[in-house]
């Protein structure tokens, strides 16, 4: 009898648990129904929002059809109140635009996983950032991912169309067609030389002396600098990084400074070469060496390292670091990174690349069901500051405030809501300017921008499909004899032995092919 | 006389003693750089000691810890459900591939291994999920893909198999019925082999990223180990592609060393805490598979 009371016991369970599964498949199922009514709803409209016709400014949200717009974009997420603040923005666009951000941000180390999913997919969504470091722009056009957005920018986003210069558009053509809308940020490209401003005031030296001067053949400008700190602390050590400070030479790399194929800046004929046999390169191995031979390196306790990195400067071990990128108000950035006040200067003279251009982009999916919103949504998130901001430091007077003089400070609950990463919801100029910065800082960075030399490579960007296999052979090369380079420590014998490797990896297959496109789209142009 | 007959053994004692605090040092370690200051660290490196004795990074990472709590919610609901239902499926299948009077035991027990070797890929399986399931965002998503893994169900089945058809047969001479011969009869005798399988269930179920960071985009739906993954691989990505970055990049703030140490230790835990109840079990249930009676 016990027996069954139990057996039945069980037996109620697992019937229990089944209908508990059943019902609650039976459930999400209905929820997912509701979702695709509301798809079908927003699929019917694009027809009736495009007879409205250009008309689609922020006043006439009144006659747009409701739409939910899928969004795509990497960053520093989750954050802790993100919900809460894309809420508000949607608020605000639901107002304006009359549609509903579906929000999808992922964090950086997962992003060109998913989207590589969710493209080849097939599944719907509007927007999603692409650039050339992220989710591959020219990879993306070449699948035909995205839509090309010639026409949709002249209808529906006239002002920030005209807001970004006419060649920085050039850039991002592929086959003459415009796929990339352009976060607007800095774009000219050179390292940034930074030290502690207590060391540069001690020792009396003068950063912007010797800013913009730099290249392989100048480095001996920094050496008293350098002999003088050092005598007195020797834990601190000068700090470069070679995949940080192409920028610095007079060529500019194709495909990154780690693999083989550049192109001088003054030669309009167009000819690659391997940076690493240029001579400019090899007297900058040269200087390392004889710095690493006068102990400014403190190689012993940095090679064990791939990669320097602020925290070092922290504790303080650094003594002067060329490396990341100058922008007008960098050294405020040094400073929270550095832990001290931090001085900075230009190490060269910018100019202006592709790659610095396709960056911070954003793309619109040929699966979008409404191209033309997307577009406005990109129009009304790069025209609309008090958007912009909100999207960019939250809440005001929560996660951030406005100080008396109108700089941006951090509110009694920044840390909910902080990702750090103005440049890529929409353009950078919008941002208010963060507490400590010059207040022009904007007008300087366009005007440096503008100011910058064109490359004559503007416009080019090199397909690397076709040498996958010597990219990823050569990269493994540079990636053994780097840190040697850079902290001084590769003898020349090593440095040959280096370019050997390289040109068994198949540098000369590669600079051919980079050659051949580059000549191609010359032909093109002309 | 003593002392000789017990050298071998104060021997192998060592031997077992040094195994077994090379196994805890990672573990110390961790748990002293989580609680170290942030800036000794930086500077001394690691140690087995804490440096600083504070708690400055289980306040950074559990300052507003609703998401660490929401995703150690999310994590143990998947985790405990999944391996019971798991447990169930599997048993289920194990048990009817045990039967020598199953007429279909070959082409079944084929079908189960012809998974292990052969899957839709990546591309179309997402496709299935999120297209014509419409997983996509919903717990089951974590939870029904791993219900019968073949592996798991093949372990199961070999246990099974040592249980003597006899007994099954005096059961229906008695007159149960085949539910009351499984539940009543079956899984009892099966209860190490189900301990270890449950086991390794929900290790799997607890460890598990992939299937979040597929199909989970909701944040109220991340298990613990995608948010330490993701944690984990956004440092590694911000590392290695710094020089590509837009400027303004490097001031990302990338979770302190103590800090990702601290998440770790509060991620860990709780399969620290689960695994002594199961080794009883585990030990009988390892050998299982090794000796076919």
């Amino acid at each position: 009898m016990r027996r069954g009371t139990r057996l039945t016991k069980t037996g109620i369970l697992a019937a229990i648990l089944i209908l508990t599964i059943s019902l609650m498949l039976g459930a999400c199922g209905n929820k997912d129904k509701d979702k695709d009514k509301d798809k079908e709803n927003a699929g019917s409209s694009p027809a009736s929002s495009a007879n409205s016709g250009p008309s689609g400014s922020a006043s006439a949200a009144g006659d747009l059809p409701e739409v939910t717009l899928t969004w795509y974009f990497p960053g520093n997420f989750p954050q802790p109140e993100q919900d809460k603040v894309f809420a508000e923005v949607n608020k605000i666009v639901k107002q304006k635009l009359n549609a509903t951000i579906d929000f999808k941000p992922i964090a950086f180390g997962d992003y060109d996983q998913k989207m590589k999913v969710v493209i080849a997919s097939g599944e719907p969504y509007d927007l999603a950032f692409t650039s050339n470091w992220i989710n591959n722009y020219s990879q993306n056009v070449a699948k035909g991912a995205f839509l090309p957005l010639d026409d949709l920018l002249a209808q529906y986003a006239p002002k920030s169309y005209a807001a970004v210069p006419a060649n920085f558009w050039d850039a991002t053509r592929v086959n003459g067609k415009i796929y990339g809308y352009i976060n607007y940020q800095i774009s000219a490209r050179t390292p940034e030389v930074s030290t502690a401003k207590s060391l540069a005031d001690k020792y009396g030296f003068d950063i912007n002396s010797i800013g913009g001067k730099l290249s392989a053949d100048t480095m001996n400008l920094l050496e008293p600098y350098i002999a003088a700190v050092k005598k007195d602390h020797p834990e601190k050590a000068f700090i470069t990084s070679l995949s940080q400070i192409s920028e610095m030479f007079t060529f500019e790399s194709i495909s990154g400074i780690n693999i083989p194929g550049a192109v001088f800046f003054n030669d309009d004929t167009l000819k690659v070469v391997n940076q690493f046999e240029t001579d400019e390169f090899k007297k900058f191995a040269a200087v390392m060496r004889d710095w690493n031979a006068k102990g400014y390196m403190n190689t012993k306790e940095r090679i064990s390292k791939k990669q320097d990195d602020w925290a070092d400067a922290k504790a303080g071990k650094w003594m002067i670091n060329i490396g990341g990128a100058y922008k007008p108000g960098g050294d405020v950035l040094a400073t929270s990174l550095g832990g001290e006040t931090y001085v900075s200067a230009p190490a060269s003279t910018p100019h202006l690349t592709t790659n610095g251009i396709i960056a911070t982009m954003h793309a619109i999916s040929r699966t979008s069901k409404n191209p033309e919103r997307a577009m406005m949504l990109l129009e009304l998130l790069n025209t609309d500051k008090e958007l912009f901001n909100l999207l960019n430091f939250g809440i005001k007077d929560d996660h951030f405030k406005l100080n008396d003089e109108g700089f941006m400070v951090a509110g009694p609950n920044q840390q909910a809501y902080n990702p750090q990463v103005p440049w890529m919801f929409a353009s950078n100029f919008l941002a208010y300017v963060q507490e400590g910065m010059p207040k022009t800082v904007w007008e300087d960075t366009i005007k440096l921008n503008e100011a910058a030399a064109p490359s004559n490579l503007l416009g080019f960007s090199f397909d690397a499909e076709p040498v996958k296999a010597e990219i990823g052979k050569t990269s493994a090369v540079f990636d053994e004899y780097y840190r040697g380079i850079e902290l001084g420590i590769t003898t020349e014998e090593k440095y040959n032995e280096f370019l050997k490797k390289l040109k068994n990896a198949g540098a000369d297959k590669m600079i051919a092919e980079m050659q051949k496109q580059i000549d191609a789209w010359k032909a093109t142009k002309k | 006389m003593a002392l000789r007959a017990k050298l071998p053994k104060i021997l192998i004692h060592l031997v077992l003693i040094l195994f077994g605090i090379l196994c805890i040092i990672p573990l110390i370690s961790i748990i002293s750089v989580s609680l170290s200051d942030e800036t000794t660290i930086l500077k001394n490196g690691y140690s087995l000691l804490p440096q600083g004795l504070n708690l400055h990074a289980y306040a950074y990472v559990l300052y507003k810890p609703v998401q660490l709590l929401n995703a150690l919610k999310v994590s143990l609901l998947v985790s405990v459900f999944g391996t019971v239902v798991s447990l169930l499926v599997s048993a289920g299948i194990s048990y009817v591939l045990s039967r020598e009077d199953y007429k279909y035991k070959n082409k079944l027990s084929f079908y189960v291994f012809f998974t292990m070797l052969f899957n839709g890929g990546l591309v179309p399986t997402y496709m299935l999920i999120s297209k014509y399931l419409h997983l996509k965002n919903t717990l089951w998503v974590l939870i029904l893909p791993y219900l019968a893994i073949p592996w798991f169900i093949l372990i199961l089945r070999t246990f099974m198999q040592k249980i003597p058809h006899s007994i099954i047969e005096s059961c229906m001479i008695d007159g149960a019925s085949e539910l009351r011969i499984f539940f009543r009869i079956i899984l009892p005798l099966a209860k190490p082999g189900l301990a270890t399988v449950g086991l390794f269930t929900l290790l799997q179920y607890w460890n598990d990223w992939w299937l979040s960071l597929l199909y989970i985009e909701k944040e109220s739906l991340v298990p613990l180990q995608f948010m330490l993954y993701r944690m984990i691989n956004n440092i590694e990505f911000l590392t290695r592609s710094t020089n590509m970055m837009p400027p303004g990049m490097n001031n990302v703030v990338v979770p302190a060393e103590t800090a990702r140490m601290a998440m770790a230790i509060l991620a860990a835990g709780p399969m620290l805490a689960v695994f002594p109840f199961f080794q009883k079990y585990f030990v009988s249930g390892l050998t299982v598979g090794a000796i076919k009676g």
